[in-house]
C-alpha cells in the first residue's frame, strides 16, 4: 500500500510540476535549478520523500541541459530523451490530479531510470549525475536544520558523501554558538584532569 | 579516564584526513571512546556500500577490531526512541512536526546519558544545538524555511534534562588538545617543507581546515581564535 501525500504538499507539487515541465520545453536550467532548490525548500518541512526526488529529478536534467557537448554531438539522442521525460511528467502530472500515488511513484522511478541510463550513455564524470544531485539536495536539505543522518536516511546516500558536500558550503559559518573557543578549550582540558 | 560517546560524523571527517591514529594516542592519554552499534553500522556498513568510501571504512575497521572505539552492544531502545520522540516533536512549521533527528544521533544523546558520559564528540551540528543551545535553533530554522516556528518548550526541555553535565565537543576541538597534549610534535619535528617557517601554526592550522572542508561544524572565525589559543 502506497502511502498518500498530503494535499498541501499535493498542490504545492502540482503548480511545480508544470513550471518544471515549461522549463524542459524551454530547455531552461537555470529555472529548472531554482525549482529544484523550491522543491526542496517545501519537502524539507514535509520530509514527503516522492517530493524530495522530483527535485532530485528536476537538478539532474538542468545538469544534463547544461551540457552543451551533449546537445551537440547526440542531439537525437537528447531530444529523444527530452521527448521521452517530457511524456513522462504529463503522465506523473495526470496521476497526481487523480491523487493515484501508486502511479505517481512509478512514473518517478522511470523518469529516474532514463535519466540514470542517459548518463551512464552520455556523461563524462565517473560519478553518475542522480548521485551527484543526491548528495547536492541533501546538503541543501541539512542546511535547513535537519540533521545529516535523518538527510542521509531519507535520500539513501551514505553520511561520507553527505559530510564531504556540507564541507563545501559556508554554512557553517552562519552557527552562533553561546559557547567562545577559549571557553570550550578550557573545558576540554578539565576532562583529563578530573 | 574521560568517557566520550563518539558519533559517526566525527569519525568520518577525521578518517577522511588520516586523523584516526589521535584517537589512539588520546586512549593512551586518559579517554575512552564508545561508540553505539548503530553508529558502527552508519560508518562501516554504509562506507562498504560506497565505491568513493569503502577503503576508508577498511581503514576505520581497524580501530574498532584493536577497541580504541568501544562499541556498546546493550540494548538502548528505551531511551533512543523516547530522545528521539522529544526532539522530532519539539519544532512545528505549518501545523507539521520537524523530524530534525534521526535515530542514530538519537541513539548517541541516549547512550551518553545511560552511562554517564563526560562528553559526546560530534561534528554534527544539529544535536550538538540540541544540547548546547536549545533556544538558538527556532532562529536558525525560521531563517532557513522563511516560516514561523512553533516550539514545543516542553518537549525540548525534556530532551535536554540529563545532559547538563555532557559537554558537547567536535573533531576540531579533540585535535586542538591533543595539539595542546603534544601528540603532533613528532610530525612537526619532521616537517619536510623547508620554506614553512612556522610549521606548528601551519599544522594546526591545516589540521583545522582539514576538518572543517570534511564537514565539521566549525566556522573560520573559531578556527583562527584556536590558532591565536594554541601558539
Amino acid at each position: 500500500m502506497v502511502e498518500p501525500m498530503k494535499e498541501e504538499v499535493c498542490k504545492d507539487l502540482l503548480e511545480t510540476l508544470n513550471e518544471i515541465k515549461k522549463a524542459l520545453e524551454l530547455l531552461d536550467a537555470d529555472e529548472l535549478r531554482n525549482l529544484s532548490d523550491h522543491t526542496i525548500h517545501c519537502s524539507a518541512i514535509h520530509q514527503e520523500k516522492r517530493a524530495i526526488y522530483i527535485a532530485i529529478i528536476t537538478y539532474s536534467l538542468s545538469k544534463i541541459i547544461a551540457k552543451e557537448t551533449i546537445r551537440k554531438y547526440h542531439e537525437e539522442e537528447f531530444n529523444d530523451f527530452i521527448k521521452g521525460v517530457s511524456e513522462n511528467l504529463n503522465a506523473l502530472i495526470d496521476f497526481l490530479k487523480k491523487r493515484d500515488f501508486e502511479k505517481v511513484e512509478e512514473m518517478i522511478k522511470s523518469i529516474l531510470k532514463a535519466i540514470a541510463e542517459f548518463d551512464k550513455s552520455f556523461g563524462k564524470y565517473a560519478q553518475h549525475v542522480l548521485d551527484f544531485a543526491k548528495i547536492k539536495k541533501g546538503a541543501k536539505i541539512y542546511e535547513h536544520g535537519l540533521s545529516l543522518s535523518s538527510v542521509a536516511k531519507m535520500l539513501g546516500i551514505s553520511k561520507w558523501e553527505l559530510m564531504e558536500k556540507v564541507g563545501e558550503t559556508k554554512l557553517h559559518e552562519e552557527i552562533v554558538t553561546p559557547l567562545s573557543v577559549k571557553k570550550r578549550f578550557e573545558r576540554l582540558k578539565k576532562l583529563l584532569k578530573e | 579516564m574521560a568517557i566520550v560517546v563518539v558519533d559517526s560524523s566525527t569519525i568520518i571527517s577525521c578518517a577522511m584526513n588520516c586523523l584516526m591514529w589521535v584517537f589512539k594516542e588520546l586512549k593512551q592519554r586518559g579517554f575512552r571512546f564508545i561508540v553505539p552499534i548503530g553508529v558502527k553500522k552508519e560508518i562501516i556498513d554504509s562506507g562498504l556500500s560506497s565505491e568513493r568510501f569503502k577503503y576508508e571504512a577498511i581503514r576505520v575497521s581497524k580501530y574498532f577490531a584493536d577497541e580504541t572505539f568501544e562499541v556498546y552492544k546493550n540494548e538502548i531502545k528505551r531511551q533512543t526512541s523516547e530522545l528521539l520522540n522529544y526532539a522530532n516533536s519539539s519544532f512545528y512549521i505549518k501545523g507539521n512536526p520537524l523530524r530534525i533527528l534521526q535515530e542514530a544521533d538519537a541513539e548517541v544523546a541516549a547512550l551518553a546519558k545511560h552511562i554517564n558520559a563526560d562528553a559526546i564528540l560530534t561534528d554534527e551540528r544539529t544535536l550538538r544545538l540540541l544540547i548546547e543551545a536549545p533556544d538558538l535553533i527556532k532562529g536558525n530554522l525560521e531563517r532557513k524555511f522563511h516560516e514561523r516556528v512553533k516550539v514545543n518548550e516542553k518537549m525540548l526541555h525534556s530532551f535536554g534534562k540529563g545532559f547538563e553535565k555532557i559537554q558537547i565537543i567536535r573533531s576540531v576541538d579533540l585535535m586542538a588538545l591533543a595539539y595542546y597534549l603534544g601528540i603532533f610534535d613528532q610530525l612537526m619535528k619532521k616537517c619536510y617543507i623547508s620554506e614553512i617557517k612556522d610549521c606548528e601554526k601551519t599544522t594546526i592550522e591545516g589540521v583545522l581546515y582539514a576538518l572543517k572542508f570534511a564537514g565539521c561544524a566549525v566556522s573560520f572565525k573559531e578556527i583562527n581564535d584556536y590558532v591565536n589559543l594554541l601558539r
